[in-house]
């Protein structure tokens, strides 16, 4: 037992001695230790990093390279043109075309994927028992996982103005069929539809997930607070949900911005035509494509690409600052 | 306020029946607490009178009116939860306001928004958070938030006001203070209440009626005091008390002041009504009222022991021993720190008659005592 006579003064505390730390004598020195935690951890990123390395960021760091230079795929000859490229793309009016009906299809996505999303979802949570709720999730998510080129073959069929099930359910209640993607009208809307149908899975799940983080009490107090259902959504659930909204508006706006892959199968595929009619369907992220693959202008079709990398981090950024005043983090 | 009426109330869900068959009467302006242990369906019981549960089978009556199929909102009822459930994206204020936003009639919207701000103010300055109003939950201490979760149910003046484990998630200290408010504010504003607790200590402080459940059935129902000192089961004898009553099976209550039925001498005095023969019995004894007899001393009722564990709680001490000729049984004495028993000691403990408790082994209800009251209404 330690004496007041044997007891250390207080705030000169004596070295631990050894045999007082016996489980410290074989740790390595915490410098070293530190190096060797890096190590693991660098380790364990390393397949991955790799990955992301030689597939997306060295392609990237190329496209803004290439973006400054006169550049073809046959071609050995690479010349530095400066702002060359950026000029002749903004003299476009094709390319100012293309952005705006990226920006018109961007606008419609956005709405109405958060709408029809977080609709299904609530009805999902609500009307839907636990025993079958799986059945209906999956089925709601199936098309996300098909790969958009199939889903895309079955619209066109289903868009078939002769004998597509579109004209055939418009024709059955009275109304006059449509020429969908034969069509400058309808041609965009129909590309819309299809995918609204094929992401709808994806941003319901995250809708749920951000549904079922509101707990249940609020919700509870609220109706023995005397609000009525439309109440407790617009005052309770809307804003405690507004990250998840945020963080669906984000990636809606980047998909819609990127969307490519239903618009070439649908419009054109293969055979060519892909942003037709009258290219009416052309987004940014299509025109980079026939820019880069059908026309060989790979430094225009890369600063088209900058350009688009631009709006969208443009966008995000605008979000964000946005989100700060009207989305609430717990 | 209102009376509230249950009559044989059932929860199910599927096959498994969560409370079962509950009677229970509230008068107006009475504080009920439901007492028992985690699962004995007294959250159940509480959220069937809020109307977030279904009533699979029986009746409730809020003043003669029946509520089963009443929606919430309209059975004039405030609740607070566990967990406070404060709308996080609201001001203190907002949360106050929103019920009675919620309830606002048609006519002069800013005369009914003077009307509110009166009121939150009133309610605010009662529960001493006034000074908060403009702060969201999650910048109040733990206190501000019991109290911002009681005010937003106070302040739409409901006619029952229900509380589910309402202290469960502050300090001790802080509990401590929170329950004396609560029942201080229960007199300043007598509304009836129903508080869901399994802290006996909260239970016995703040209930002028006391409902211990176990099962999802009421064991006993009475004044704190009376439940304590009278329990009508086993269980709500070996639940209520901290530590709980010792409790004894005998395989039948000795016949002769000298006989001892595994360790424990009962004495004539002690056995009280209860007839010898009648099967096997249950003794109980509290902890606190057990004392230290000496070699030759007369008691009523007596248990030969060795010390096994003494455990020192400042204020006295609790001695944990293995009774004599019993291979299992042990009880608990609570004694003054000046026993000066340690492990190993043999010694004999003692109780008067009318601390001994008689139960029938094979129900597990009272034997011998009548019970003050048996009826599991609590009305006065």
């Amino acid at each position: 037992m330690t004496t007041l006579e044997q007891a250390p003064p207080i705030g000169r505390s004596l070295p631990p001695s050894r045999a007082q730390r016996p489980l410290d004598v074989a740790r390595p020195a915490p410098a070293l230790r530190r190096a060797k935690d890096h190590l693991v951890a660098y380790g364990l990123l390393f397949p991955a990093m790799a990955v992301f390395t030689v597939f997306f960021f060295v392609p990237a760091a190329y496209l803004v390279y290439i973006s400054f230079f006169h550049w073809g795929v046959l071609s050995s000859a690479t010349q530095f043109v400066g702002l060359e490229n950026f000029r002749h793309l903004f003299a476009q009016p094709l390319f100012w075309r293309s952005l705006a009906t990226s920006g018109y299809y961007t606008l419609v996505m956005i709405p109405a994927t958060v709408l029809l999303s977080l609709g299904v979802a609530l009805v999902l949570r609500e009307a839907v028992t636990a025993r079958r709720g799986g059945i209906w999730r999956a089925a709601v998510f199936l098309p996300h996982v098909t790969p958009v080129v199939a889903t895309s073959i079955i619209w066109v069929w289903i868009f078939n103005p002769q004998f597509g099930l579109a004209n055939f359910v418009l024709k059955s209640v009275g109304l006059p069929a449509l020429g969908w993607l034969s069509t400058t009208q309808w041609a965009l809307p129909a590309v819309m539809i299809d995918s609204l149908w094929h992401s709808l899975g994806l941003y319901v799940i995250i809708f749920l997930a951000g549904l079922a983080n509101v707990p249940r009490e609020l919700v509870e107090v609220a109706r023995l607070d005397g609000a009525k259902r439309g109440r407790i959504f617009r005052r309770i659930i809307w804003p405690l949900l507004s990250p998840t909204t945020f963080f669906v508006v984000i990636l809606a706006t980047v998909n819609s911005w990127q969307a490519f892959s239903q618009i070439y199968t649908m419009t054109g595929g293969p055979h060519g035509g892909a942003g037709g009619p009258a290219f009416s369907t052309t987004t940014d992220a299509l025109l980079v494509y026939q820019t880069a693959f059908t026309f060989d202008h790979f430094s225009l079709a890369s600063a088209m690409a900058l350009v688009l990398f631009s709006i969208i981090l443009l966008l995000t950024l605008v979000q964000k600052v946005i989100s700060n005043k009207v989305v609430f983090y717990r | 306020m209102a009376r509230v009426e249950l009559h044989n109330i059932v929860k199910s869900y599927g096959d498994q029946r969560v409370v079962n068959g509950i009677d229970l009467v509230i008068e107006e302006g009475q504080f009920v607490v439901l007492l028992g242990p985690s699962g004995c369906g007294k959250t159940t019981t509480l959220r069937m009178i809020a109307g977030l549960e279904q009533i699979t089978d029986g009746e409730m009556y809020f003043d003669g009116r029946l509520m089963n199929h009443e929606a919430p909102e309209r059975r004039g009822v405030g609740m607070v939860f566990q967990n406070y459930a404060l709308y996080p994206h609201m001001t203190v204020a907002d949360n106050l306001s929103f019920g009675l936003e919620s309830q606002r009639r048609r006519g002069s919207r800013r005369k009914a928004r003077a009307q509110e701000r009166a009121r939150v103010l009133q309610v605010a300055r009662l529960l001493e958070i006034d000074h908060v109003l403009d702060h969201r939950p999650k910048e109040l201490s733990g206190g501000q938030r019991q109290r911002a979760a009681l005010g937003r149910a106070l302040v739409r003046e409901p006619d029952v006001f229900l509380l589910d484990e309402p202290l469960s998630n502050l300090d001790a200290n802080l509990r401590e203070k929170m329950r004396m408010e609560l029942s201080r504010l229960h007199d300043e504003m007598p509304v009836t209440t129903v508080y869901v607790t399994h802290d006996q200590g909260e239970a016995l402080t703040l209930a002028d009626q006391l409902v211990v459940m176990h099962e999802g059935k009421i064991c006993q129902a009475g004044q704190p005091g009376e439940v304590y000192s009278a329990p009508g089961t086993t269980f709500v004898a070996g639940f209520l008390g901290s530590p709980g009553m010792n409790l004894w099976e005998l395989p039948g209550a000795p016949s002769s002041d000298a006989g001892a039925s595994r360790g424990v001498h009962l004495s004539g005095e002690a056995r009280g009504e209860h007839v010898p023969g009648e099967g096997p019995v249950v003794v109980g004894v509290r902890p606190e009222h057990l004392k230290l007899v000496a070699e030759g001393e007369h008691c009523p009722a007596r248990v030969d022991c060795r010390v096994d564990v003494v455990e020192n709680l400042g204020s006295h001490v609790l001695v944990h021993a293995k009774i004599q000729s019993s291979k299992q049984a042990s009880l608990v004495a609570k004694l003054e720190t000046s026993a000066g028993l340690r492990r190993g000691d043999r010694v004999a403990f003692g109780a008067q008659a009318e601390h001994v408790h008689l139960f029938d082994a094979r129900t597990g209800q009272r034997l011998g005592h009548r019970l003050a009251r048996e009826r599991t209404s609590v009305g006065v």
